[in-house]
C-alpha cells in the first residue's frame, strides 16, 4: 500500500501544474557549502577555497553563486551613504517576519523567501531602482540572505555588481552595538541608538 | 491451539486502552478550550495559513471546530458511543492529513520542500525533492482512504509512520532553537512544515500526539462503520475460532 501510495504521490506530483522538479537541485547553495566540493567545480580557485577561515569559506561559496560579500566595514559605508535617504542603497532582510519585528536594521526591507508573494510588492521595485542591494540574515550558518539575494536577483535580472550578501548578518550589526529598528520598516522604533556611534544619522530615518 | 490472554494481561489492555482514552479526550479538551481562550492563532490559521477567504465559512470554521473538539473530548472521556466516535476519528484524521497535505502541496510547494530542507535530513537535492514532492500527496492519499474506510488498518499504519519521525525531528529542531535563542521549550515558535505555519512547539506536540493516538485506535481495528472496504484484502478467518476438521483415518 505504501508502494502504490508513493507512486500515486509521484504521479499527482508530475500533473500538478506546481509540482515540483525532482531532478533540479533548488539549493545550489548547498552543494558549494564545503569547500572540496568548491575546489572540485573549479580547481584553479583551490588555493583561494581551502582555508580555516569561515569568512574566507563564505567568500568562496558566495563567489560560487555570483555573488559578493559585504563585511562589517562596507555594510557600515553602505548604511552611511546618503544615497540609502532615496533607496538608491538598500538593505534586505531575509529572516521570517518574527525575527524581522523582534530588530532589523534602519530602513531594511523584509523578504521572507517562503512566503515570497506576500513582500514582493515592496520589494521589487525597490530593488530595480536601488543601485546597491545587501542582503542579510541572522548570519553564521544562515543562508536565507545568500537564497533570497540569488532568487530575487535571478527573477529580476539584477546585475550581480549592485548585490552584497552581510556575512555577519544581523547578530554582528548588533554585537557592534549598531541601532536597530523594532516593528515595522520605518517604525521609528530605534534600539541601541546611544551606544552608536551613528546614531545622529539614524535619528534622520524616523 | 487457541491461545487466550489471561485474565491478567487482558485487565491490563483494557486498562491501557481505557487511559489511552481518557488521554486522548482529555488532549482534545485542552485543544478544543485553547482554541477557544486564545483564538488568535486558530483565526490567523484559518484566514491567513489555509487562505480561506471567504467570511462565512472561516467564521463557521473558527465556531464550530473548537466546540466539536470539545464535544468529542467529552464523548470520548465518557465512553459513550464508541463505534460512532471510532468513525469520527477516522473522519478527523482524514480531514487533517487531507487539507494539510494540500496545503502543502498547492500552490507553492516550494516552501514545504525548504521547510523539510531545514532538518537537515538527507543531502542529496533529488532525494530532498522527492520528499517534498511526494510525502504531501502520500498525506492525502491516506486521508482519502481514510476518509473513504479503504484499507483503513493500512493507512493508519502510514500516519503512525509519518507522524512518529516527523515529531521527532520536530522535537529535535525544537530544542536546538530553544538552546540557541535561549527561550523556554514551549515558547519556541516555528513553521515545522506541518501546513499549519508557525506554531508553538508545545502546541504542536500535543496535536501530533492526537493525531498518533487517533491513528493506533485505527490500527486495533476501530472505525469499521461506513467503510467501503475495511481492509484490502479478504480477513482470514482464526483457524482456532473454526471447529476442528474430522480427522480421517486411513482404514
Amino acid at each position: 500500500m505504501a508502494v502504490i501510495g508513493a507512486a500515486l504521490a509521484f504521479a499527482a506530483n508530475g500533473l500538478s501544474p506546481h509540482g515540483l522538479e525532482l531532478t533540479i537541485d533548488h539549493y545550489p547553495g548547498d552543494r558549494v557549502a564545503s569547500p572540496t566540493k568548491a575546489a572540485a567545480t573549479n580547481l584553479t580557485n583551490v588555493a583561494a577555497t581551502i582555508t580555516n577561515s569561515p569568512l574566507e569559506l563564505l567568500a568562496a561559496r558566495l563567489r560560487a553563486n555570483g555573488l559578493q560579500l559585504a563585511e562589517s566595514n562596507q555594510v557600515a559605508q553602505f548604511f552611511h551613504d546618503p544615497r540609502r535617504e532615496q533607496d538608491g542603497v538598500i538593505f534586505i532582510d531575509a529572516r521570517d517576519e518574527e525575527h524581522y519585528r523582534a530588530g532589523h536594521i534602519p530602513g531594511a526591507y523584509h523578504f521572507d523567501r517562503f512566503h515570497a508573494e506576500n513582500y514582493l510588492t515592496n520589494v521589487v521595485p525597490v530593488c530595480l531602482a536601488a543601485q546597491d542591494i545587501v542582503f542579510y540574515c541572522n548570519g553564521g550558518e544562515c543562508d536565507d540572505s545568500e537564497h533570497a539575494a540569488i532568487m530575487l536577483r535571478d527573477s529580476l535580472g539584477i546585475p550581480k555588481e549592485k548585490v552584497f550578501v552581510y556575512g555577519g548578518g544581523f547578530t554582528e550589526w548588533t554585537n557592534n552595538g549598531l541601532p536597530y529598528e523594532l516593528g515595522q520598516r520605518n517604525s521609528g522604533d530605534l534600539t541601541n541608538v546611544v551606544k552608536s556611534a551613528v546614531s545622529g544619522k539614524v535619528e534622520g530615518l524616523k | 491451539m487457541k491461545v487466550t490472554p489471561s485474565t491478567g494481561k487482558r485487565r491490563s489492555l483494557d486498562l491501557a486502552a481505557l487511559l489511552a482514552r481518557w488521554l486522548l479526550g482529555g488532549l482534545f479538551l485542552y485543544l478544543g478550550l485553547s482554541k477557544v481562550l486564545h483564538p488568535a492563532e486558530f483565526v490567523k490559521l484559518v484566514r491567513e495559513e489555509l487562505a480561506i477567504a471567504n467570511p462565512f465559512l472561516s467564521s463557521l470554521i473558527i465556531t464550530a471546530v473548537p466546540c466539536l473538539e470539545v464535544l468529542y473530548g467529552l464523548v470520548l472521556l465518557t465512553g459513550i458511543a464508541r463505534n460512532a466516535a471510532a468513525v469520527v476519528a477516522r473522519w478527523w484524521l482524514a480531514g487533517v492529513f487531507i487539507v494539510m497535505g494540500l496545503h502543502k502541496a498547492l500552490p507553492h510547494p516550494q516552501v514545504f520542500l525548504g521547510l523539510v530542507r531545514q532538518y537537515h535530513l538527507v543531502t542529496s537535492p533529488i532525494l530532498l525533492n522527492s520528499i517534498g514532492a511526494a510525502l504531501p500527496w502520500f498525506e492525502v492519499f491516506c486521508g482519502l482512504l481514510l476518509l473513504a474506510g479503504v484499507a483503513v488498518r493500512g493507512a493508519a499504519l502510514n500516519s503512525v509512520v509519518m507522524l512518529v519521525p516527523f515529531t521527532f525531528v520536530v522535537l529535535k529542531e525544537a530544542l536546538r532553537l530553544a538552546a540557541v535563542k535561549g527561550i523556554p521549550f514551549c515558547a519556541v515558535r516555528f513553521d515545522c512544515g506541518c501546513g499549519a505555519g508557525k506554531v508553538f512547539i508545545c502546541h504542536k506536540l500535543v496535536e501530533n500526539t492526537v493525531l498518533l493516538l487517533l491513528s493506533v485506535w485505527l490500527l486495533t481495528g476501530r472505525g469499521r462503520p461506513l467503510c467501503l472496504r475495511f481492509s484490502l484484502f479478504r480477513e482470514k478467518r482464526v483457524v482456532s475460532d473454526l471447529p476442528a476438521p474430522v480427522q480421517l483415518s486411513a482404514s
